[in-house]
């Protein structure tokens, strides 16, 4: 991004915003505003900036996560559609999950599945000897 | 059709864990890691958030290549992931690193000097498992000359699925780490211990 668009867009965001945007895309982009998702997450687009970056997403949490994003807009983000996704119903079909949720990893949600089988190996118990 | 009572009966379900959570409030394990109970660790939090911080700022991996997935672990560092963003830095001497990223396959032959080069690395270390093979043998796991996951060696923190797995999974992988390093509670602990 050269820097006369960069200053444009910081002038145009004004300071809070591009604040905002250096937090979450450590630059500041300006274009128009395609959709919300029921999490608060933005999505943006402007068609002049280059290839590939001219469709993104400002995330609502400072927590960030790229699992943040449903699927109808990851869809419309990786350009797989041009249909805007909040003009689609939100559950098309019954197998779909109404509620998106993040990758839970290394919270106390995480996933883990229901085992029965026998551990197929004996775990072997450590003795520390103490040292002489 | 069967989809509204069920719908309903949640509701009662939350309404009564909502009373029940004026009697009791019922916390999970990790909310109440994080609340601090006394002034020291009111004061120790803020440090645990410094230390987290600069630990997150400033991940520096040791090169730990075995096979394909190295490529892709060179892709990250590459123009298009460009980890240096993220102030990840690869060093080739493990005295100067502090995550380990196995990527590949883990043979016999490679193991000790896997946990050699582990062993060279200073507190505070992390390991970061990549690839199919290097999890839990992969493609190669009923080989005679290979270890069946690196976690038989090391203590992995992040195993990252694929065959290989790609630059952009690698790197959420690395990411999944800062936010794993952000939950520690260094500074607490030394509290507790002393």
């Amino acid at each position: 991004m050269s820097l006369i668009r960069a200053v444009k867009y910081i002038l145009e965001a004004g300071p809070r915003e591009s604040l905002r945007q250096f937090m979450r895309l450590d630059e500041v982009k300006g274009g128009l505003l395609i959709g919300r998702d029921r999490y608060g997450n933005e999505y943006y687009e402007n068609l002049k900036e280059k290839l590939n970056r001219d469709r993104w997403v400002v995330l609502a949490r400072s927590d960030y996560d790229a699992t943040q994003v449903p699927p109808e807009w990851h869809k419309w983000l990786h350009k797989l559609t041009d249909e805007n996704p909040s003009n689609l119903p939100s559950r098309p079909y019954r197998w779909i999950v109404s509620h998106h949720v993040e990758n839970m990893t290394g919270t106390t949600k995480a996933f883990t599945t229901y085992n029965t089988t026998r551990p197929k190996v004996s775990a072997w118990d450590p003795q520390v000897k103490p040292r002489a | 059709m069967a989809v509204a009572p069920m719908v309903a009966q949640q509701q009662l379900i939350r309404s009564a864990s909502s009373e029940a959570k004026a009697v009791a409030p019922v916390r999970s394990q990790a909310d109440l890691l994080d609340t601090p109970n006394n002034l020291p660790e009111y004061a120790l939090a803020s440090v645990d958030k410094v230390l987290n911080w600069a630990r997150t700022g400033s991940l520096w991996p040791v090169t730990f290549g075995l096979a394909c997935c190295a490529v892709e672990m060179m892709h990250m560092a590459a123009a298009r992931y460009d980890q240096d963003r993220l102030g990840i830095v690869f060093r080739a001497t493990p005295r100067q690193a502090e995550v380990m990223i196995v990527a590949g396959t883990l043979t016999n032959k490679m193991a000790p000097v896997l946990r050699k080069v582990y062993d060279q690395m200073p507190e505070p270390r992390w390991v970061i498992s990549m690839g199919s093979c290097a999890n839990g043998g992969g493609y190669y796991h009923y080989s005679y000359a290979v270890v069946r996951g690196c976690d038989r060696i090391l203590p992995v923190d992040i195993y990252v699925p694929g065959c290989p797995p790609s630059a952009e999974a690698l790197l959420y992988g690395v990411l999944q780490l800062q936010k794993k390093i952000r939950r520690s509670r260094t500074a607490r602990l030394w509290y507790r211990r002393v």
